[in-house]
Formats: C-alpha cells, structure tokens, sequence
C-alpha cells in the first residue's frame, strides 16, 4: 500500500482537527502565537503552543504568516536597510554595556586562559613517570669512573638514592646508541653478567648510566660516564 | 515628507523600503490563511507613515528593523484578530443550523469515519514524543527551518526526527517506501 504525502496531511489535519475539538484545548491569543513565532515568550508557554500548533490547523496558519512575515521583513531590512557608520555603532554598542571585566569576552578569554594553565602545570598527562634531570648529581655513580675496568673483576658500582625501589644500568658504545641493558634491580651494585661481557668488546670508549625508579613513579637518572674494557 | 528635512535620509530609507515590503508581502500567499494581502500591505503604509509624521516617535526608534518588524506584526496581528472574528461567527451561525435541524444532530462529516486519520492519529501518539512533534508539524506547512527555528534545534535535526519518525510510521501503518 502506498499513500501521497497531500493524503496523508488531509487526512491527518481532519484527524487533527477532531481532536483539538474533543479535547476542547483553547488557542493561544493571537498576540501570544506572533510573539511564539516571532522568538519570544518563556519556555513553558513556548512548549506548550507548539503542542497546540502541532494540532490546530487555523493557530498553525496563523503562526506561518507570522513567522513568515518576519522573516520577510528581517531580510528585506538587512538588504536595504540604512548603513550606519562603524564609529556610531562601535559608540553604540559601548552605551550601557557592561564594564570590561563583565563582558562575556573577557570572561570566555580568562576561563581559556585557566584551562590552559591547569592542563600545563596540574593535569599534564605522564606528569607522575616523567624523568627528572634536575638533581641527576644526587645518583652518583662511583666505579668505573673515567678508568679502565678488568674484565674479570670490576662491576657497577653507585650510591644509594633514598626512597629508590629499583636501579636500571644501561650501556651505550662510543656512538652512545644502546649496548645493553638492565632488568630493575633492588640493588646500589651489579657484577657485569656474561651477556654484556658478551657484547662489549676490549678497549671502547663506552658509557654507561643508572635510573633510580622511585616508590611513586618518578624515575631520577644519572648523568653518562665513560669507561673501557680491558681483558 | 519634507516637513522634516533633518531626518530625510530616514524618509527616503523607508520610501524605498516600503516597495520592497510590499513585493514581498505580495510573493508569500496569505490567503491561504484567510488574511487580506492589500489590507494587511494598507496597514503597514498607514503605520509606517505614522512613523514619519509624528518626530517624537521616530526618536524612540534605535532599532529600525526590531521596530518595522513590530509594525507589520501589528499589523498582521490586527488582520488575523479579524479573522478569527470572522471564523468564529461562522462557527456560531453552523451549531445555529445544527441545532435548528430536526433531532439537533450535526451533518454526518465523512471524516468521522475516516480509518486512515484515526490510524494516523493513534500512530502518531505510538511514536517518540520529538519525532511525533515534527511530524506534526509539518503536516500542519512548516517548513524544516520554521520546525527548527520553534524547537530550538538545527535544520538537520528536524529533517532527522521528521525521516525517522516517517519510517517509523509507516511501519505501524503498513505502506511502503514511497510515502513522502
């Protein structure tokens, strides 16, 4: 079955018109439907005319001219309507407006501002495991400084960082791309295992530094320190 | 005109503007809604050359679109106060006839009997509360835009709820796809 769209508005404007007269719902005022159509009145009362202009055929016509007529005239002044010139209307505009600290600009711009700032310095994401550099001279790092280490007895040597859980070592070579590294140890020491004996080769230059992990996340590194390997 | 020369850039505004309103009045059919075009065009030329005669009036006047808005709404408003006067005593004199008739019952109305708009009717109130609205409204001659403009929602949604309540409806009425 199928139905035009001509039929089916007949025949529910019919039905429509049924039922405002059974549920005898009295139109709005006319000056009520103009200022409804026009924009104005509260929410209420708005809702409430739409649900009666949704049902009654002559308030919807009504509301048509209305809105129509309004539309008509917004455009056709907005076409040939006089021209002031900015000066007057910038003086115009200022004529009992709000100071500046109150105006919707001001308040928009310093609420951006406050977003802006809190996301940088308190909601920063990753902020709790970033590496912090600033005090990297507190993990100091003791043996082997600057010196020859023997492959068969030296082994990384640093001081305790208070409130450290684990220490990571990590090995670069001379290009300071990385040559070996750690899992986390809970220990201020580590004898070099065969499988970095294994990767370094005699002579060097190669650099090596620790990463402190402390209880909360923070990670403190050291600064990098050369060494070479003699067999 | 000419007896304020101060203000005569405003005069000449509102006599080129006065054609221009009427072009437009004369393009939108407001017959179909009982309303008299040359009365309801005569009005608003009264009300605007009430403007440039009286000058304290026209002092008042700092929004000049608010206010010819105001002055064809007036005007507008005036016409359709006279056509629900009109309607209303037609409605009178026919319950007049009705009840002089033998019996005192109205005149069988075919749509009493009509299943589609009780199908519809009874469809309609079946739907989602926003898709029924639009529906409604439109099948009362808004336009999506009016629709929106009256909802406070976007074009687009209108034109959403409205093709989504359709499908809808048509699926509780049973007809097919080419219902538009």
């Amino acid at each position: 079955m199928s139905l035009e769209f001509g039929r089916l508005r007949d025949a529910y404007r019919r039905a429509a018109a049924d039922e405002i007269a059974a549920s005898g719902d009295s139109c709005p005022a006319p000056e009520a439907v103009a200022d409804f159509a026009t924009g104005g009145g509260k929410r209420k009362e708005r809702k409430r005319i739409l649900s009666h202009l949704a049902r009654c055929g002559p308030c919807a016509g009504e509301a048509q001219v209305f809105a129509r007529l309004h539309q008509e005239i917004d455009e056709t002044v907005r076409a040939a309507g006089p021209v002031r010139p900015f000066p007057l209307r910038f003086l115009e505009s200022l004529r009992g407006a709000k100071p500046w600290w109150a105006r919707p600009v001001t308040i928009g711009g310093l609420a951006i501002l406050l977003l802006g700032l809190s996301y940088l310095f308190l909601l920063r994401p990753g902020r709790t495991s970033s590496v912090w550099r600033g005090n990297a001279e507190e993990l100091r790092l003791v043996a082997p400084v600057g010196e020859t280490a023997d492959a068969g007895s030296w082994e990384f040597d640093w001081r305790p960082y208070p409130g450290a859980s684990s220490y990571t070592v990590e090995v670069f070579d001379r290009a300071l791309s990385p040559a070996w590294k750690s899992d986390p140890l809970p220990l201020d020491h580590l004898s070099p295992p065969a499988s970095l004996l294994a990767a370094l080769r005699t002579g060097g230059p190669y650099f090596w530094s620790v990463s402190a992990r402390l209880g909360n996340g923070l990670v403190i590194k050291s600064g990098l320190t050369e060494f070479s390997l003699k067999r | 005109m000419s007896h304020f020369p101060e203000e005569s850039e405003f005069e000449r505004w509102l006599e080129e503007f006065v054609p221009l309103i009427s072009a437009r009045i004369r393009a939108f059919d407001h017959e179909k809604f009982g309303i008299d075009r040359d009365d309801l065009l005569q009005e608003i030329r009264f009300r605007i050359w009430r403007i440039c005669r009286e000058k304290g009036r026209r002092r008042n006047i700092r929004h000049i679109r608010a206010y010819i808005s105001k002055v064809v709404t007036s005007a507008a408003l005036k016409e359709i106060r006279k056509e629900r006067a009109l309607r209303r005593a037609s409605l009178q004199h026919a319950a007049g006839l009705s009840s002089a008739r033998p019996g005192g019952t109205p005149p069988h109305d075919a749509e009493d009997d009509d299943p589609l708009g009780k199908a519809l009717s009874a469809a309609l109130d079946a739907l989602p509360a926003r898709n029924a609205e639009v529906i409604r409204l439109h099948l009362q001659g808004f336009t999506f835009e009016e629709i929106a403009g009256f909802r406070g929602t976007a074009v687009y949604q209108a034109c959403h709820h409205y093709y989504r309540g359709i499908e809808k409806l048509k699926a509780k009425l049973g007809l097919d796809r080419r219902t538009r």
